[in-house]
């Protein structure tokens, strides 16, 4: 009996019953937000970063959709060469968000070449910049289900005064 | 007894059962770690890299005075500050000070990785554990602040009075992070069936998501759609099931366990990591119930060692 006294933890004594309970009942207000914002993100979708449930691969794909692949070329001193994420300093989630998922590919991809071309001339590397860019995007077809092949090439405008 | 009063008693247990500080203390060096980690020398810099015409700012960073992208000297100094702070954090010196202020950098520079058009949230119960623990007696033990209130109580003469041990504060923000924890999957299952019911779980969806992520694993699975009917049951089973980790702390370490499996599925498969997600469940590793059993081990073997541990931990 003696050694299980001896073992016995030595507590919070800090805490008095008045302190504790103020205590205790600001911590549980805090704990209750808490979960009514957990509550909320679910029942009104909030997409607000940080106030955010966005979960990736929610949205149901049936058979006949098929994914889409999108890539990225530049020219240069006669020479074409695939650009990925990385060129942009972008993840590729956000150069996929950007190239493949954008409804007008023309647009998407000008504005891709563009901006790369902008960094280089405000780096002083304006020798590197692109001559001419074009993106393409096309459907991977899903195995066992023919389909025929879909795929898209379009010619980025490379400055802002391009046609 | 009354029922509200039941309830009360209930919730107080629920959260404030006294728990041993070295588990947070330990957690808290752990928690740092990992964010240092993350953040290693260049996670944030290439934002000062990236053209500015691709900013577009969250609506409260713009409010914050960064409807510009931060420039690389910006990010540099948050940089340092930042890693100043989680060292102080790991090292349990100032370590509410210090969590505060990594909470808040972290929060920002976390957010300006947020303001180019994708948002992510693989990072956001790693956030809510450095708020959790900022505001937990987490420099209570394993820290620099209890050697020094240690020793002022010994230069004041107290130095009998025993240190606590134990703490009614000590195991809410495992609780709560747990909760986090839970809602982050069980909103990602619901998310999939609110949309389209069960036949989320179909195997096509699955299929899609593997051919377009196209890892030579994945190309494998998307080939087997049985497999991947089976394996998007799972996924939603997975997802659904967390919550009842919260009442029933047993079913933990499976949840734990599954959770494990499910992200090592997605890294093969999927090339979806989310690292900074699943290594927090280290953060409830029983650190003083391994401890007590190493120490009776250790008194097994090496009666000397276990009068020796009593020395320097108590008895």
């Amino acid at each position: 009996m003696r050694r299980r006294v001896q073992e016995a933890p030595a507590r919070d004594d800090r805490a008095t019953p008045q302190r504790c309970l103020a205590q205790q009942r600001l911590l549980s207000g805090f704990f209750a937000a808490f979960l009514v914002l957990k509550l909320a993100e679910g029942w009104f979708g909030l997409d607000s970063w940080p106030l955010t449930d966005v979960s990736m691969f929610w949205e149901r794909k049936p058979a006949d959709v098929v994914p889409k692949r999108a890539r990225f070329y530049g020219m240069r001193d006669g020479a074409t060469f695939e650009l990925s994420s990385r060129d942009f300093w972008l993840s590729e989630d956000e150069f996929n968000t950007r190239l493949r998922d954008e409804d007008d590919l023309a647009r998407a991809c000008s504005a891709l070449a563009q901006s790369y071309n902008q960094r280089l001339r405000r780096r002083g590397l304006s020798r590197q910049r692109l001559s001419g860019a074009y993106a393409e995007r096309e459907e991977i077809p899903r195995p066992g289900v023919p389909r025929e092949p879909w795929h898209v090439r379009v010619e980025c405008a490379v400055s802002a005064g391009d046609p | 007894m009354k029922p509200g009063v039941r309830l009360r008693a209930r919730w107080c247990d629920f959260w404030f059962r006294p728990a041993a500080l070295l588990d947070l203390g330990v957690a808290r060096i752990v928690l740092a770690a990992i964010v240092l980690r993350l953040n290693g020398s260049m996670r944030f810099l290439p934002i000062g890299l990236i053209s500015p015409d691709l900013w577009k700012p969250l609506p409260w960073i713009a409010a914050l005075g960064f409807d510009q992208r931060p420039s690389l000297e910006q990010l540099m100094v948050f940089r340092r500050l930042s890693h100043a702070a989680l060292l102080a954090v790991a090292l349990g010196l100032l370590t509410h000070a210090a969590l505060a202020i990594a909470f808040v950098l972290q929060l920002l520079q976390e957010a300006f990785l947020n303001c180019f058009g994708k948002t992510s949230h693989g990072t956001l119960p790693l956030l809510y554990a450095m708020l959790f623990f900022a505001l937990a007696p987490c420099d209570r033990a394993v820290s620099l602040d209890a050697l020094l209130r240690h020793g002022w109580r010994r230069v004041r003469g107290r130095a009998d009075t025993p240190q606590a041990r134990y703490s009614v504060y000590a195991r809410w923000p495992f609780e709560l992070l747990f909760a986090e924890l839970a809602s982050y999957y069980f909103l990602a299952g619901l998310a999939k069936i609110g949309s389209s019911g069960l036949l989320w779980a179909d195997g096509y969806t699955l299929q899609y998501y593997l051919l377009e992520k196209a890892t030579p694993a994945g190309l494998w699975l998307a080939s087997h759609p049985l497999l991947c009917t089976a394996l998007s049951v799972l996924v939603l089973a997975f997802e659904l099931s967390w919550p009842l980790g919260i009442p029933f702390r047993r079913l933990r370490p499976l949840l734990f366990a599954s959770g494990l499996a499910f992200h090592a599925g997605t890294i093969v498969f999927l090339r979806v990591s989310f690292w900074p997600l699943w290594v927090l469940y280290a953060l409830f590793v029983p650190w003083s119930a391994l401890a007590a059993i190493a120490r009776r081990y250790a008194g097994r073997l090496f009666p000397g060692a276990h009068r020796m541990a009593n020395v320097a931990t108590g008895p």
